[in-house]
């Protein structure tokens, strides 16, 4: 619906604007703000690709803890219903029913691991790509 | 503060001081100091009737007593770097404190030269031999901060009788937690039932420093460790606490293979510890005070990024943090799982 460039090739010419023509022109704070911001950026761009399958994997993961429901379909709905169910999963871990020795403890790790994954995809790949060179993954 | 203001009331103070018949301000500038108070460097010459001498001191200006940010206050914390260095912890030399001067509570030490931003230390090629050696040489200076008499030193904050140490810190980092996280974070969730289930018996207490890490410490390239800084959260506690913070992943500024502070691995800084007469280093309490740590970063993200989700800071800095839990929570995995 709106004309070229999309979303990606913004981000992408704004983050390489701060990458190439400020970062290296700049000291200090405003320098170090730079780098922080084009990074933002970075993670924005990741994002927009990963959001919807990120949401599909991780919906389906808390089923295996806390039971089948059904996941809204629109953008704004998802994000509230998500948060209802990590809150929810966030109860169960407070009870104690999900402790180490219960049945269902090793399925939580393992869920638990997929939705920090998911995080660290879009913030910060290099440390997965670094923990997978040592076998941690 | 106005440094105009800071550099007239300081001259006569610090003259006095150190014995000079007066002090000429030739300088002073703002350093990088912390949310609770300003460092200012400040350059100096000394006039005696025997000639001039050069110095170049740091003065640290505290907020307001009573603006409820800090355990303790600056003329405590002089008191306390005395100690430290009486017990041959290196640390500058304090100089003065006071708070009428300024009317605002401050003290001054001698500058220190050296690096301290983690990030140059750990990657840059120039500090290799000063990283050879630092393992080694916070081994031995966290070992005579654990000798330092708590007794002496009233102000620290320091558990309530009956309760473990590792009891007091869990409760109150969960309850900082209850009241600080906006959105869920189960892995935290997960990480204080593991605490729980697995907090060390410790009873009795040692001067614990509160921020003991590469970042918080002055270190010459060919002479390694010059200072230990940022004494501010310093408390009786158990010393595993600070054998263990150094080791928290956050610390290795990226160097993650090099579990001390990217810079050595976690056996060298407990071996130089041992040496140096520190007590023996128990690895389920090292465990637990590692967990603790990662979780106590984490919450601190969570504190940050508050600042810019409530809406009063616009920072991109402090919206950045907010994504560096994910990064506390994937280690606290590891660490729970046994993975490192």
């Amino acid at each position: 619906m709106h004309d070229r460039p999309t979303l990606h090739e913004i981000l992408d010419v704004v983050q390489g604007f701060l990458e190439a023509e400020v970062v290296p022109t700049t000291t200090g704070r405003t320098q170090f703000l730079a780098r922080v911001a084009a990074n933002l950026l970075g993670q924005a761009d990741r994002e927009i690709d990963l959001e919807s399958g990120h949401f599909e994997e991780a919906w389906r993961g808390l089923e295996a803890l806390l039971g089948a429901a059904r996941a809204p379909s629109d953008r704004a709905s998802q994000r509230e219903a998500f948060e209802r169910r990590l809150n929810l999963l966030c109860e169960e871990i407070r009870s104690g029913r999900l402790d180490s020795g219960s049945a269902q403890h090793e399925t939580l790790l393992r869920v638990l691991r997929a939705l920090v994954r998911a995080k660290l995809e879009i913030s910060n790949p290099a440390l997965l790509a670094a923990d997978a060179e040592r076998g941690i993954c | 503060m106005k440094p105009d203001a800071i550099a007239a009331a300081l001259a006569p103070v610090l003259a006095d001081a150190c014995g000079a018949e007066s002090a000429r301000i030739d300088g002073i500038r703002s350093m990088t100091g912390g949310a609770a108070r300003e460092a200012w460097r400040l350059d100096v010459t000394l006039e005696r009737p025997s000639g001039e001498e050069a110095r170049s001191f740091v003065a640290l200006v505290f907020r307001p007593a009573g603006s409820g940010q800090r355990a303790f206050e600056a003329v405590s914390e002089a008191e306390l770097l005395r100690a430290a260095a009486r017990a041959g912890v290196p640390v500058p030399a304090v100089i003065c404190a006071g708070e009428a001067p300024l009317g605002r509570p401050f003290y001054v030490m001698d500058r220190i030269e050296g690096e301290t931003i983690g990030r140059r230390l750990v990657r840059e090629e120039r500090f290799a031999a000063a990283r050879a050696r630092l393992p080694r040489q916070l081994g031995e200076a966290l070992a005579a901060i654990h000798r330092v008499p708590v007794h002496d030193l009233a102000f620290l904050p320091r558990p309530k009788p009956g309760v473990t140490v590792a009891q007091a810190e869990t409760d109150r980092l969960e309850e900082l937690y209850r009241v600080i996280a906006v959105e869920p974070h189960p892995v935290f969730e997960l990480a204080f039932r593991w605490l729980r289930a697995n907090l060390p018996e410790t009873r009795a207490t040692t001067l614990v420093h509160g921020d003991f890490r590469i970042g918080n410490v002055i270190v010459d390239e060919h002479e390694g460790l010059r200072a230990v800084l940022d004494w501010e959260l310093a408390h009786a506690g158990d010393p595993v606490q600070d054998l263990a913070w150094a080791c928290v992943r956050s610390w290795r500024f990226g160097a993650d293979a090099l579990t001390f502070g990217g810079v050595g691995r976690r056996e060298e800084l407990f071996a130089a510890y041992e040496e140096a007469g520190g007590q023996r280093v128990d690895p389920s309490a090292v465990r637990f005070w590692e967990v603790f740590g990662n979780l106590n970063w984490g919450v601190i993200t969570l504190i940050q990024v508050r600042g810019f989700l409530d809406g009063a800071i616009r920072s991109a800095e402090l919206a950045a943090i907010g994504r560096r839990a994910a990064e506390t929570e994937w280690e606290l995995l590891n660490l729970i799982e046994g993975r490192v």
